[in-house]
């Protein structure tokens, strides 16, 4: 007799390869080798266990995933960075490590009111009043100096190793379209594995994975974050979360760089703030007179 | 023995430690702290915010002067070396509400050697900015009053949209000297919605140029995917002027600008009879275009052309040319205070902008970049005569309160050409920046 925990890691390899061959089937690559494989897995599940459906499972409890649910952990990621629609404030401390390099600090306070977001560099003291704005793709840069505000390009990475969308978040659930890809047992919890494909361009990533505790709360482990050509750009740890407001945010990210493993950034994310913001405040003529 | 000894247990100690450190796991530089702290109050904890930027800088300046420059009559004596101490302070105070406050004041001390060892020292202690800001409960309003330096231009090198005069912008913008960012006395009152803002701007005017007192401007601002803007000026007694400015982003990695001024009078004047008189006509333009790409390595590379109908066509610069031949023979004659003078003019000449009709600007430069030394070198090339201003600078941070940069000039072209009419054929500048 197969034990129910053989029988899942039969069915999450299995359905892994199913996943990938959607893909590659989607990307027109394959298709014969991919339907074969397609129709051993429905088989296979078959006689190891009639109550599958075509839905993914659970490990531990054999539940099912359903597309909802999977849209709803996407909401809950969003909701661990933000507050969604609303506006809202925060300050993020960003250290930089590269091998054999000091470490990079700095520290910024940042305005999201939907996909409209300032960002005020308070640290270190030579950036000090510099503010970008952002608004989708296009994107303004004020420098205190000569008080001149241009436009920057998204590709433009201003803030150390991190990225602008790493600092001011993306909204995935509006950007991305997600799957359950399969579950993971990793140090004795299990986690729900989504893959996050982009649906627009010009996303500072083409697609993602992300690691969801089963346990209550799903909270996320951790996301990997590729290109295009599906190269790692980097992988983020979620290492601490606090609590404001009584919603839970992430309090702690580790970045690591997905080709050069010493070069690392921890971000702490802190005094979140729920805020009434007007959208004339997210102006460029607003960029050269912040008030945080 | 024994001291060599205690110096191969340090250094072994040492190297162990050392490798250790290398396969460490990664530590958490914020420190342990429990995995669900308590709720946190969102509630504001002062109703004022202050925010303040300083910076104390200072440099030397050393240049080498051409001996024979086409308006030198051998009676100006040139600036050779320069140092300055400068303090940049500002500061930025909110009520929390709906008033706030900024300003920016510099004291700056300057010592100048000219080329026959005479030595100047002056002490300035300008307010740059410093204004008064209300902002309306929905934000829709705003209104300012003080000194202000509004930016009405988008541009990576020439700024043509900032009408306001006198103009402190200067053709290649000087970090260091700090009265380039000097404000004006004036009133504003802006309207925002949405992606539109439309400003009203008062001013007074301190300038000679013009016998005016007083310039009006409004400005009309749409963001967005094609940034743009419209600028009517008016300066009292004086002329109507427009500007127009648009942006957009071309993909990820690459955006464009364009930029273009309408102006009424001439800023060059024509020469005749050993003088410069304003050119009767009216209506000049002065268009810019531009791109910047930016790499992933974080190089950024710029390009820049300008169209300047303000400047000289080749037969009013054959006229400049053939007056200044007039002035040099007329040194030793009864006209010689007319020719000095046109000579001193023709220096003055140099300050007012581009002397041509068609300018080229390249840059690349890692400034945004993490890397150890930043670099940024530049080039600005007069289309008409062919003569370069090449700029090179070398930017240390070492720490996150101190950077110096090292910075070349030089000034190539015939000795009818431009940039081959400075004083200056080449600069060095080395500065140090304390940040706080």
């Amino acid at each position: 007799m197969v034990s129910d925990a053989s029988r899942n890691i039969v069915g999450v390899q299995s359905m892994g390869l199913v996943v990938g061959c959607h893909e590659r089937f989607r990307k027109g690559l394959n298709n014969s080798f991919c339907g074969l494989l397609t129709l051993l897995f429905v088989l296979g599940l078959s006689f190891s266990n009639s109550a599958l459906s075509s839905t993914a499972l659970s490990s531990t409890e054999n539940i099912l995933l359903t597309q909802t649910q999977v849209d709803e952990l996407v909401v809950a990621l969003d909701d661990y960075r933000g507050y969604r629609d609303q506006g809202f404030s925060f300050s993020i401390t960003n250290i930089s490590y590269k091998k054999n390099k000091d470490p990079k600090k700095n520290e910024l306070s940042v305005k999201v009111l939907g996909n409209q977001s300032l960002v005020h560099f308070d640290a270190p003291a030579r950036d000090k009043g510099r503010a970008m704005l952002k608004e989708g793709k296009n994107m303004w840069l004020s420098i205190p100096g000569t008080r001149r505000v241009i436009r920057i390009a998204p590709s433009q990475r201003l803030i150390g190793e991190t990225s602008n969308s790493d600092v001011v978040g993306t909204n995935f659930s509006e950007h991305y379209q997600a799957a359950l890809q399969g579950e993971e047992t990793i140090e004795g919890v299990n986690y729900w594995v989504l893959a996050l494909s982009s649906k627009d361009t010009g996303l500072a990533y083409d697609h993602i994975k992300v690691w969801f505790s089963q346990q209550s709360g799903q909270r996320p482990l951790k996301s990997e974050f590729y290109t295009r050509s599906n190269k790692l750009l980097k992988t983020a740890y979620y290492k601490g979360f606090k609590e404001f407001a009584n919603k839970v945010k992430v309090h702690k990210l580790l970045l690591v760089d997905g080709l050069i493993k010493d070069n690392y950034t921890w971000m702490k994310f802190d005094d979140y703030k729920l805020r009434s913001l007007n959208e004339t405040e997210f102006q460029k003529s607003a960029l050269t007179n912040l008030q945080f | 023995m024994k001291y060599c000894r205690s110096l191969f247990v340090c250094f072994l100690t040492g190297f162990v430690h050392s490798s250790f450190a290398e396969s460490a796991d990664i530590v958490d530089p914020f420190g342990d702290f429990p995995s669900e702290l308590p709720n946190e109050s969102s509630a504001i904890k002062s109703a004022f915010n202050w925010n303040f930027r300083n910076e104390l800088h200072g440099y030397y300046q050393s240049d080498s002067i051409r001996d024979d420059g086409l308006f030198d009559a051998g009676v100006i004596a040139f600036d050779e070396s320069y140092q300055q101490l400068a303090l940049d302070s500002g500061w930025q105070v909110s009520s929390g509400g709906q008033w706030s406050s900024v300003g920016r004041f510099a004291l700056i001390q300057n010592k100048i050697q000219t080329d026959d060892q005479e030595t100047n020292t002056t002490n300035k202690h300008p307010l740059l900015e410093g204004y008064l800001e209300w902002s309306s409960q929905s934000g829709t309003w705003r209104s300012q009053i003080g000194r202000i330096k509004p930016q009405w231009s988008n541009g990576y090198n020439w700024t043509p949209a900032n009408l306001l005069k006198p103009s402190y912008d200067q053709v290649s913008l000087d970090d260091d000297d700090l009265t380039q960012q000097r404000g004006w006395d004036m009133a504003v009152l802006e309207w925002r919605t949405g992606q539109w803002s439309v400003s009203s701007y008062a001013s007074d005017y301190d300038g000679e140029t013009f016998n005016s007192n007083s310039q009006y401007a409004v400005s009309i601002n749409r963001e967005g995917d094609v940034d743009s803007r419209l600028v009517i000026h008016h300066l009292e007694g004086a002329s109507t002027n427009y500007a127009f400015t648009m942006s957009a982003l071309l993909n990820d990695a690459i955006t464009v600008r364009m930029e273009g001024t309408w102006q009424q009078e001439r800023e060059l004047a024509l020469a005749s009879n050993l003088s410069y008189t304003p050119d009767d006509e009216s209506g000049f333009g002065r268009y810019v275009f531009g791109s910047q790409l930016s790499l992933a390595n974080g190089w950024d590379v710029t390009i820049e052309y300008l169209y300047n109908q303000h400047g000289y066509s080749d037969d009013e610069w054959q006229l400049v040319k053939d007056q200044v031949s007039l002035a040099k023979a007329s040194l030793q004659t009864p006209l010689a205070t007319e020719a000095y003078t046109f000579l001193a003019d023709s220096y003055d000449q140099l300050a007012l902008g581009p002397l041509r009709k068609e300018y080229l600007y390249g840059m690349i430069a890692n400034t945004r970049s993490s890397y150890w030394l930043h670099y940024r070198q530049s080039f600005q090339m007069n289309l008409n005569d062919d003569s370069v201003y090449h700029n090179l600078e070398l930017i240390q941070n070492w720490s996150d309160h101190i950077s110096t940069r090292i910075k070349g000039q030089i000034f190539t072209g015939c000795e009818t050409c431009e940039y081959g009419l400075l004083p200056s054929e080449q600069q060095v500048r080395f500065s140090l920046y304390y940040h706080f």
